[in-house]
């Protein structure tokens, strides 16, 4: 789907082996493997206390397994050199100091990368914080917090980005933004894991999908797999007719809002109109639909329970 | 084709036409520039990281203890307090029967506020990060948090000491002054042992506030702790031990050794030093590089 010339000059993955949390009795990451593989965005899917950021903590090292474990490249995150240098991260765009300024935050951040100061300058116009550097991040918006800890992450020049929510608090503006940097850190052989629990976000942005559901992975492919055989949403003119000559056709069909989802490619219903000379009144691919469903059927299989919440607050 | 397809709905039509621009600008744009002088859409590799030095972990610890506005204000305060006090004790001297401006009186008066508020830098030091979350930043750009917990308290030290020394020679301009415009003769005798003193009780105090920070992680706990605690047994100690309080009165001890009279008490003030220092210090620093990173 992403050219990406760059792939096999770079090998810096996430594995993700068997990670298992347990607090007490609760256990909050159950198992969890999956790899991200450069050139890749991964998202990371699941509803709020489904064990997401236990995960990334872990795998950050700020959060001790109760077993399994968790590798960049082949050594524990923690036994990096310089781990900004490898691994961009925010896990949370609200964890700044309010009485620092922009700038000196990232000035914090690049000494001890052991980078020219400038660099944090240029940082700064990049993600489009020039102008309010010199104000405290206490005056700063979500997303300008947001801007600053994506800045923060990327300052090092890292070839790993990792980051819980970025799309929280960004405006359309920004989320598009959010979406090209981190598609273009991907073609350029860069390795991305994000977290989300906005089904349309991840849908524009990932390649590949994890999805967790109270702390065990539900779903584990790529995006255009996991949703390939969702199908195709058709609505005719003439529904009854046009149903009728799908089903002909020998096409599953369901019905649903008015129309039917098909289990078919576009074009395979469009050719069924054409011979049918139904009119459409739509024809798409179920897409974010489906993402949705599967999101639902994967995820949400039990009611919430109040240990959800629980955790939620938690983590 | 004779398959007439409407545009889908609005909202997906928006939706896909922001698509459309994506694609296109995705295809098109130019790849967001990076630094380092390198080649705009260079691809990511790796290259050799040197490992973080302790040297760069201490400057920028110490950094964080001024950057913010709490920080300024907090030395600025000890810094003007120190020049008031040393100010009104060489007026109040100045007149004294003696006519004679001792330094030592003067810095004697400006130990007390120096070292009741530097402590402070060492609780702020150790708690600052957890109350304000900056943790997560810290502890993933630097995962050995021992080192980074033994830089938090040599910043705070070095801050202490800093503060210190501008005050001691805060003082000494003072004095000087107050002596050439009143035709006071400014004495300087046991100027060494009053120097010294202040900086002992200032580095053990921020040591013992720093231990008591790093061992609750929260600010005002911390600071009623390390304040209260002391007084408390000073009182209760007492009235319950008689005597043999002394061997944990800590405040006694800190006296002790900056004034250097440890004749005949020196396992009380040991004891009293391991007791609210070396103990809680240890055992802060163990504690805060288990603790979990919310």
């Amino acid at each position: 789907m992403h050219e990406n010339p760059y792939r096999t000059k770079v090998m810096t993955m996430i594995t993700v082996e068997n990670l298992t949390k347990k607090y007490g009795s609760h256990t909050a990451v159950s198992n969890v493997s999956f790899t991200c593989t450069p050139g890749t965005i991964t998202g990371f899917l699941g509803p709020n206390g489904a064990g997401k950021s236990t995960t990334l903590r872990m795998i950050a090292g700020l959060t001790p397994p109760t077993s399994g474990s968790s590798q960049i490249d082949a050594s524990p995150y923690q036994q990096l050199p310089n781990p900004g240098r490898t691994v961009g991260l925010m896990l949370d765009a609200a964890a700044q100091h309010p009485g620092r300024t922009g700038r000196e935050t990232l000035y914090l951040t690049a000494s001890l990368l052991d980078i020219d100061r400038r660099v944090a300058d240029e940082m700064l116009v990049r993600v489009g914080l020039e102008g309010a550097e010199k104000r405290r991040v206490k005056q700063y918006s979500l997303g300008m917090r947001q801007r600053l800890g994506i800045a923060n992450a990327l300052i090092g020049d890292p070839q790993i980005l990792i980051l819980d929510e970025p799309a929280n608090g960004l405006d359309p503006i920004g989320i598009r933004w959010m979406r090209e940097l981190l598609r273009d850190f991907a073609n350029r052989g860069g390795t991305v894991l994000l977290s989300s629990h906005l089904l349309r976000e991840v849908q524009a942005t990932v390649d590949h999908l994890v999805m967790i559901g109270d702390g065990r992975i539900v779903a584990n492919g790529l995006l255009d797999d996991l949703l390939g055989n969702a199908g195709t949403y058709v609505r005719a003119a003439d529904n009854e007719a046009f149903g009728a000559a799908l089903s002909a056709a020998g096409l599953t069909v369901r019905r649903n809002d008015g129309g039917f989802t098909v289990d078919a490619e576009a074009e395979r219903v469009g050719r069924v109109a054409a011979d049918a000379g139904a009119v459409l009144t739509e024809l798409r691919p179920v897409g974010e639909d489906g993402l949705e469903a599967l999101f639902f059927k994967l995820t949400d299989s039990d009611a919430p329970s109040a240990d959800h919440e629980l955790v939620g607050a938690a983590s | 084709m004779s398959t007439i397809t409407t545009p889908p709905d609005s909202i997906h039509s928006i939706d896909q036409l922001e698509e459309t621009i994506m694609t296109t600008t995705t295809l098109t744009h130019t790849p967001i520039e990076s630094h380092g002088g390198m080649m705009p859409d260079r691809p990511i590799t790796t290259t050799p990281v040197r490992p973080q030095r302790l040297g760069r972990l201490f400057d920028v610890e110490l950094r964080k203890t001024v950057d913010t506005r709490a920080g300024r204000l907090m030395i600025a305060t000890v810094l003007l307090l120190a020049s008031a006090i040393a100010t009104w004790a060489s007026l109040r001297t100045w007149g004294g029967a003696d006519n004679q401006l001792l330094f030592g009186d003067v810095l004697r008066a400006v130990t007390l506020p120096v070292t009741l508020l530097l402590p402070v830098v060492g609780v702020l030091a150790m708690t600052s990060e957890w109350s304000q979350r900056t943790a997560l930043t810290t502890f993933t750009l630097s995962p050995k948090r021992t080192r980074v917990l033994l830089c938090k308290v040599g910043a705070a030290l070095l801050l202490s000491i800093t503060v210190t020394a501008i005050a001691v020679v805060l003082t000494f301009a003072g004095v000087s002054i107050a002596a050439s415009h009143s035709g006071v003769h400014a004495g300087y005798a046991g100027m060494g042992a009053s120097i010294s003193s202040i900086f002992i009780a200032v580095c053990l105090s921020t040591l013992m506030g720093a231990a008591f920070g790093a061992l609750l992680s929260i600010t005002p706990a911390a600071l009623v702790a390390y304040f209260a605690a002391p007084l408390i047994w000073s009182q209760v100690g007492e009235a319950l031990f008689k005597s043999a309080s002394k061997w944990l009165d800590i405040t006694n001890a800190i006296g002790n050794i900056s004034s250097r009279q440890l004749h005949g008490v020196w396992p009380q003030t040991l004891s009293s030093i391991a007791v609210w220092i070396i103990i809680p210090l240890i055992a802060g620093l163990v504690v805060s590089s288990r603790r979990e990173v919310k």
